[in-house]
């Protein structure tokens, strides 16, 4: 599992931190329709204050995800609010979730054995 | 604060399309002006308010870019079956968007889908009524060639259905036109087997008559050629029904069945629902017509309906040319009772449904009117509708909607309605009523409708 891992996935940091944003927004959309800015909220809040998303990443980044076919959006107005623009996930952006997923988890596995083993060996 | 004109004052121009720009600029604009509004609600200075909200984007000629980079790429086109996109995928959007245009117009889905399902309930009703009652076949072995005889009688030209024995008998014997002539009159009697004693009705039937209709009893056998016979008649063919109310019994074949004080024996049991059509009587029970009546053997004694099957390859003007030829005959050897009757055959089914016939295609008329006037008012609702979202259509159309795509939608909404009330209009409960029922004059022609 390790080594196919490591064959065949980049994990640069820019690969991780591209990878992680791709997938925490694909993650935060796998429900309710939401916002950009309620996404921005939605990470800084789990995160608690650990990662922000600025307008200059989101807004790109979403982009990028409706223009791969990963995500939709359409405008949405309310009495008394100024119309946002809701995003949702595609059903083939629902497919690359599942798979970036299980990325996620072999690689956090993978982690996880070698550091354990590394703690061992002390 | 303006925050579209903050952002359209920092952000560069890039290659995108001016709508795409527009869009672009207000969801960023939502984005600083949420943040500013958020830090001004945690005790922010306007002027802190504004760094947070200027802190969102700290690059404007870098995001312009990123943005153009992303937006000069083409889509990408979703795989088939992926559901994303592609054909199906716009059926789906036009289904989803007609189906919400509808739902947003409820007087409008409302009165269509009411216009529409009563218009369909009452079409679906009448025809069921007169395809079952008109066109099904008789429920015997060939039917086109089942005829019922009619005899017209001296001296105004009446026409009638009721024979007697002995003409039958002459029309079968003196000719091949007919492969056979089986003769039915209505019976009644009391029979004390049921407890209390009860009145029940039936028919008395030619040996060969079921024979001749290819039906086959559900027990026991038909009546023979014998069973008409002085000494040999006491025998009973019961319906379905009484043989239930006798307990169903499948041994009942050779047991006793009283009526009017007369032992008969049964010799069998008829299948569910026969019926020979042509009288409006019950099917209790069946005796066999005897040769020793007394009636039977006069030919003033007209009481009989008379069922023909045609020889084959012999039409129906064929055998009325022989009918009539043998009627002269008789008319000349039995002037007393014979004098000016003539034969002719119809068809069984006609003569079934003559009474109803006119009634029932008027009806259909009528609710094919009813159904014209529905589709109409629909009509002129979803053209009012149209007139009323001609300026959207243009709107569309200017912003690259194919007229094949319009049309679609437009036509999706229309068949909306459709499709929703053909359940319930077909649903609807056609069972005629009891007035309709009492014109045919036998009731198993409703079964089915």
């Amino acid at each position: 599992m390790f080594h196919t891992y490591m064959a065949t996935t980049d994990i640069s940091t820019r690969s991780l931190q591209k990878g992680s944003a791709e997938f925490l927004v694909l993650s935060l959309l796998d429900g309710p329709d939401r916002h950009g800015y309620e996404l921005a909220q939605i990470i800084e809040n789990r995160s608690e204050g650990r990662l922000s998303f600025k307008a200059a990443t989101l807004y790109p980044l979403l982009y990028k995800l409706e223009k791969q076919g990963w995500v939709s959006g359409r405008w949405v107005e309310r009495s008394g609010e100024r119309r946002k623009r809701y995003y949702r996930l595609t059903p083939a952006g629902r497919k690359v979730l599942g798979a970036r997923r299980r990325v996620w988890k072999e690689f956090v596995e993978a982690l996880d054995a070698v550091t354990r083993g590394a703690r061992f060996a002390r | 604060m303006d925050w579209k004109q903050y952002v359209r004052d920092r952000l560069p121009e890039f290659d995108v399309p001016p709508l795409r720009r527009l869009d672009i600029v207000e969801e960023l604009a939502a984005q600083l002006e949420a943040t500013y509004a958020r830090a001004r609600r945690r005790g922010a200075t306007h002027e802190a308010a504004l760094a947070a909200a200027d802190s969102e984007v700290p690059d404007w000629s870098a995001l312009a870019a990123d943005v153009g980079r992303i937006e000069r790429r083409p889509p990408v086109l979703p795989t088939p079956g992926s559901g994303s996109g592609g054909a199906m995928t716009g059926w789906l959007q036009d289904v989803r968007w007609s189906t919400r245009g509808l739902l947003r117009t409820p007087a409008f889905l409302a009165i269509a889908l009411a216009t529409l399902s009563l218009g369909l309930g009452i079409g679906a009703a009448a025809w069921s009524i007169v395809h079952t009652v008109l066109m099904r076949p008789l429920p015997f072995a060939d039917p086109h060639r089942l005829m019922l005889m009619h005899a017209t009688v001296p001296p105004a030209g009446r026409e009638t259905v009721e024979i007697a024995y002995p003409d039958a008998v002459d029309l079968a014997q003196q000719t091949q036109a007919f492969e056979a002539i089986g003769l039915v009159l209505p019976y009644a009697a009391t029979t004390t087997t049921l407890d209390p004693p009860e009145r029940i009705e039936g028919l008395s039937i030619s040996a060969n008559l079921l024979p001749m209709l290819g039906v086959e009893p559900l027990l026991g056998r038909a009546f023979a050629s014998t069973d008409g016979e002085p000494g040999q008649d006491r025998v009973a063919l019961l319906g379905f029904g009484l043989w239930q109310r006798l307990g169903g019994d499948a041994s009942i074949v050779g047991r006793t069945l009283t009526l009017d004080d007369v032992p008969r024996t049964i010799v069998g049991v008829m299948p569910q629902g026969f019926s020979v059509q042509v009288f409006a009587h019950g099917g209790d029970v069946n005796i066999p017509v005897t040769r020793a009546d007394g009636a039977a053997g006069s030919r003033a004694f007209r009481a009989y309906r008379a069922i023909a099957r045609l020889a084959g390859g012999v039409s129906i003007e064929q055998a009325n040319a022989v009918a009539a030829t043998v009627g002269a005959r008789l008319a000349a050897a039995f002037p007393d009772t014979n004098q000016g009757r003539t034969f002719r055959v119809a068809p069984l089914l006609e003569a079934v449904v003559a009474d109803v016939r006119a009634a029932l295609w008027l009806l259909l008329g009528l609710v094919a009117l009813i159904l014209a006037i529905a589709a109409v008012n629909l009509a002129n609702l979803v053209l009012a509708r149209a007139v009323s979202r001609a300026r959207e259509m243009a709107v569309r159309c200017a912003l690259g909607a194919s007229r094949w795509r319009l049309a679609r939608r437009c036509w999706g909404q229309r068949e909306w309605p459709v499709g929703s009330s053909s359940p319930g209009g077909l649903s609807t409960p056609s069972r005629p009523c009891p007035a309709c029922r009492c014109r045919v004059p036998e009731k198993s022609r409703w079964t089915g409708v």
